[in-house]
């Protein structure tokens, strides 16, 4: 299946969707008007990608600022991921980078940890990379 | 809505990072988000404010931009301002609105002020679960949202001016909230 790519902008983050090695990135800032609209794209692969998954299946987050309809954005593909990972053909992992001083941000994936059932890893970074 | 100028004047001494007054547009909003991070660091805010200032801000723009009244032109008026003294930072939000959401949304933010910092979680959790985005885009978790990063009630009156009903809000971020 092919890959998915987008290039982050001022108000959309990085997405990088690699089939091959089972790696979804969301990187920067998901501050769209319409999230949905945006997210589209993502959805349609995490679809496909579930047919025919990778072993092991690593999601990495590492948002600098996100609006509360990216938040519900981020649930939906997170759940997707959860069906995969309950169904026993992949093992999915969410890797949550924060910003140590970023409580906001912490706390933002410790909601998703609460309401999905996916090992969750926290990891707690100095200072995120700026372009 | 309120005059910009009397505005700035209710602010007294504290320094406006930015204000605006006039038409609420995308570019407006995309302008204003740069401006006001560019702004915060060169005053050397620390960056955990610089992002919760601009996370509130986000949110109560693209909520005005979604939900506030139109003018005639299908313009939507706005003011807004960010201004910062040594206690705190402060965030004015002001847009048009139709009557008849008035009682709804005191109903609305009277309930998230009353709630306390672990009703909040639980409620944003809540929320944020049952999966819905209305067609405007809207999360239904802007209010719960702005209160759990300012870490304070959000300040809110109505007031009528010759041709609207104005929604103010005013949200605090207090820079000893560590």
């Amino acid at each position: 299946m092919n890959n998915l790519k987008l290039e982050p902008t001022n108000k959309t983050p990085l997405i990088d969707c690699n089939a091959e090695v089972g790696k979804l990135e969301l990187e920067g800032r998901s501050i769209p008007e319409n999230s949905a609209d945006f997210f589209q794209p993502v959805y349609e692969w995490i679809e496909n990608y579930i047919e025919k998954p990778c072993q092991k299946t690593i999601f990495e987050v590492k948002l600098e600022y996100f609006n509360t309809s990216s938040s519900k954005c981020i649930l939906t593909m997170l759940k997707k991921l959860e069906r995969l990972h309950s169904s026993g053909k992949s093992s999915v992992e969410i890797h949550w980078f924060f910003e140590e001083d970023d409580e906001d941000m912490q706390e933002a994936g410790q909601d998703f940890d609460v309401i999905i059932s996916i090992p969750f890893k926290m990891v707690p970074i100095e200072e995120f990379q700026r372009n | 809505m309120i005059s910009l100028k009397k505005h700035i004047d209710s602010l007294g001494d504290s320094e406006v990072i930015l204000s605006f007054s006039g038409k609420l547009t995308i570019d407006v909003i995309n302008h204003s988000l740069l401006l006001v991070e560019k702004r915060l660091l060169e005053r050397k805010v620390k960056t955990r404010f610089v992002k919760k200032i601009y996370n509130v801000l986000v949110e109560g723009l693209q909520n005005i931009f979604h939900h506030g009244a139109k003018d005639e032109d299908d313009s939507i008026p706005a003011l807004f301002s960010v201004s910062y003294d040594s206690e705190s930072f402060k965030i004015t939000l002001c847009n048009s609105i139709k009557k008849e959401i008035v009682e709804k949304l005191k109903v609305k933010l009277d309930a998230v002020n009353q709630m306390d910092k672990n009703e909040i979680v639980e409620e944003y959790r809540k929320v944020l679960d049952n999966g819905i985005v209305s067609e405007k885009g809207g999360s239904g978790l802007g209010f719960l949202d702005m209160k759990r990063k300012t870490k304070n009630n959000i300040d809110y009156n109505f007031f009528k001016d010759e041709r609207h009903i104005n929604f103010l809000v005013n949200l605090t971020i207090e820079t000893n909230n560590e």
